[in-house]
């Protein structure tokens, strides 16, 4: 059985579990005008357990974001998959702190972690810091995260093709996000949620 | 486990019997330094410095993050310790037990008659010194701190502690309050200095500091390979070691700096080394850090100049109650400029590797590049690896990566080694020097081969 919970605004601490041999889905979706603060713990429990984390992040204006994500495996043979993706615009700042945990009982535990951030503005500000803690030895942990804009050889190609500029950035946007939003299962909550991100990222691009 | 097997593996665990001309007073106070200063005939502008530097560790407070420091007692320390009452002016004319320990370490006779230059020190001061001539016709400076502050007093006084000043955290004032020792160089315009220069630094008596300062001026064009190796014997107390380094890299200049410390279990080596890159420039960190209880040490390139360049190569090992906390650090000022940090870490017998690292990009330093590589092997249950990276990045004209992994040897590779009639132990071991392979091939050959010699041993030990 598959959980999917979305997460559509951060306050505070939010806490989950994911029990044994369940799989369950986070979906943390911030796109609005306000600024967030929040934490996202989440306690892999049981054995066999799988934990999804999705983040999809549009920042603008003079939004400050800032998340914090903690992914605790307590018990063995478990898997966690975390990806955030955020794009930023005008001066906005996204602040992110992200955690794997891997305690002694949770041997034979894969974790993953990746933040990848377009940065549309000069104005715009990333802090990324992804933080591996492991205490058991037979795992498999890689994180990784990257900082940058648009590539010019993309958007190079794309012009070649008839494309204006905006229209370049729209659909390498919408490509950047869509890698994420692949990992949604539930193809309705995907539908709208890349709906909503393309006409939002069509607002932004001028 | 086999706490015993490792300790009694430490090649270096042997202790000549103490023989000084001057021994200060241990503990930290005014008066330590106002003697040490006085000692070496020091101009009052060093004296003045080392105070407000020790003004300013008294501050200062302890570092409430990495590993845990509170076992440090500055009033249990000696401060300085002058060995013998003149340098010697050759091998020849070192004292017995000096030479002895020496040997006992292995520089090899070729390299002393090869290399461009030795200068060792035991405790505190350089007491050997044999530059060859070539060095001094291209106008190389190679001295020891000390005599470098004596001899080119201007030279020193005008980058001396502006790279890192003594404000810059607890242990970089302790150093600047109480330094003796290190290495001063400089190499003029366009000169390439064909030949590591290098310099070996041990602590012989308990309860020592060792606060060796080190700085390193390469001009224009010109390029130097500074090679450093550090012991030190077992003791039962606690030891400190914190030494500082600065290096100016001017304009299209290079400087590769190598450093292997093999400190035993009872140092804590808390270092500060900073890089200061100009225009063009290339500067380079190879930082091994084997042994010592707590290693706390980032160095770093602050890429100042346009097109600058900044590598970081670090590699750790971390056995039974060990902790290495170590990484790198780049930070961006200028446009083009790029950096790479390359880590390789091993835990094993309940050790504990950390990463700790920061890329930081200014909004000036358009089109940066950075790229930032980890991994860890963990070799049993009972230890431990951290990441902590940081990446501050304030500008979108740049192009950042970092990646990680931790894993642990992988059973695959065991099988095949074993079933081609390796021990598990000597497969473990050649797996690990594989892994930390894109280091070594970077170090001196007669250090790329002490270091998987190290590990080995080490090896031998975790795993029974």
């Amino acid at each position: 059985m598959n959980n999917i919970i979305l997460i559509d605004s951060l306050t505070g601490q939010k806490k989950f579990t994911v029990g044994q041999n369940e799989k369950k889905t986070f979906v943390l979706y911030l796109a609005g005008d306000d600024d967030q603060t929040g934490q996202i713990e989440i306690a892999i429990k049981g054995s066999g357990s799988d934990a999804e984390i999705i983040g999809l992040i549009l920042g603008h204006g003079k939004q400050v974001l800032r998340l914090y994500t903690l992914q605790d495996h307590q018990k063995e043979e478990s898997v966690s998959d975390l990806l955030i993706k955020s794009v930023l615009f005008g001066s906005a700042k996204f602040f992110y702190e992200g955690l794997i945990k891997i305690g002694k009982g949770a041997r034979k535990s894969n974790a993953y972690q990746k933040n990848d951030n377009i940065l549309m503005s000069k104005g715009t500000w990333a802090d990324s810091r992804p933080k591996l803690e492991i205490l058991a030895n037979d795992v498999r942990c890689t994180h990784g995260a990257t900082v940058g804009r648009l590539n010019d050889l993309q958007r190079y190609y794309l012009k070649t093709r008839g494309l204006s500029e905006s229209q370049c950035s729209v659909l390498m946007l919408s490509g950047f996000y869509r890698d994420a939003l692949q990992r949604i299962e539930d193809e309705n909550l995907r539908e709208q949620l890349v709906r909503d991100l393309d006409t939002k990222i069509k607002r932004l691009v001028v | 486990m086999n706490n015993q097997i490792l300790q009694s593996d430490y090649r270096y665990g042997f202790s000549k019997p103490e023989n000084y001309t001057f021994k200060s007073k241990k503990g930290l106070n005014k008066k330590t330094v106002e003697e040490i200063s006085r000692h070496k005939n020091e101009p009052e502008w060093m004296l003045r410095f080392r105070l407000e530097a020790l003004a300013v560790f008294y501050k200062k407070q302890m570092p409430v993050w990495g590993g845990d420091l509170s076992r440090i007692n500055f009033d249990d320390i000696y401060y300085y310790i002058k060995p013998i009452k003149d340098k010697a002016g050759s091998w020849e004319e070192l004292p017995k037990e000096i030479k002895e320990t020496y040997d006992a370490i292995g520089i090899p006779e070729a390299e002393k008659k090869f290399l461009g230059g030795v200068s060792a020190q035991y405790e505190s001061e350089v007491v050997y010194k044999s530059i060859q001539k070539t060095l001094g016709d291209k106008g190389v400076i190679f001295l020891d701190m000390d005599t470098g502050l004596r001899e080119f007093p201007d030279l020193v006084r005008e980058y001396f502690g502006t790279l890192i000043p003594p404000q810059d955290n607890k242990f970089s004032a302790l150093n600047s309050a109480v330094w003796s020792g290190g290495s001063f160089i400089y190499v003029p315009k366009g000169v390439k200095v064909e030949l590591p220069l290098q310099a070996y630094f041990r602590i012989n008596a308990a309860n020592m500091g060792q606060f060796e300062r080190t700085l390193i001026i390469a001009d224009e064009g010109s390029y130097v390979h500074y090679v450093e190796g550090c012991t030190a014997p077992v003791y039962t107390t606690d030891s400190l070691h914190s030494a500082v380094v600065e290096i100016f890299v001017k304009k299209g200049a290079r400087v590769r700096y190598t450093t292997i410390q093999n400190w035993s279990g009872n140092v804590y080596n808390l270092v500060t080394k900073r890089m200061r890159v100009e225009t063009e420039g290339f500067g380079e960190w190879i930082d091994g850090n084997i042994g010592s209880k707590l290693t706390m040490k980032y160095p770093s390139v602050y890429l100042m100049g346009k097109g600058a360049r900044g590598e970081i190569l670090s590699v750790a090992y971390a056995g039974a109650n060990q902790h290495q906390d170590a990484g790198g650090k780049a930070i961006h000022f200028a446009p083009y400029t790029s950096s790479k940090i390359t880590s390789k870490s091993v835990s094993a017998d309940g050790g504990r590797t950390s990463y700790r690292g920061l890329i930081q990009v200014f909004p000036s330093a358009i089109k940066a590049k950075t790229k930032v590589i980890c991994d860890a092997l963990l070799i049993d249950d009972t230890s431990r690896s951290d990441t902590y990276p940081t990446m501050d990045i304030r500008h979108n004209d740049v192009q950042i990566e970092h990646e990680a992994t931790v894993s642990k040897i992988g059973d695959e590779q065991l099988f095949y080694l074993n079933s081609r009639g390796l021990k598990k132990a000597d497969a473990e071991a050649m797996i690990v020097n594989g892994f930390i392979e894109p280091i070594v091939k970077e170090l001196p050959l007669e250090y790329a081969v002490e270091l998987n010699r190290l590990i080995q041993l080490e090896m031998e030990g975790s795993v029974g």
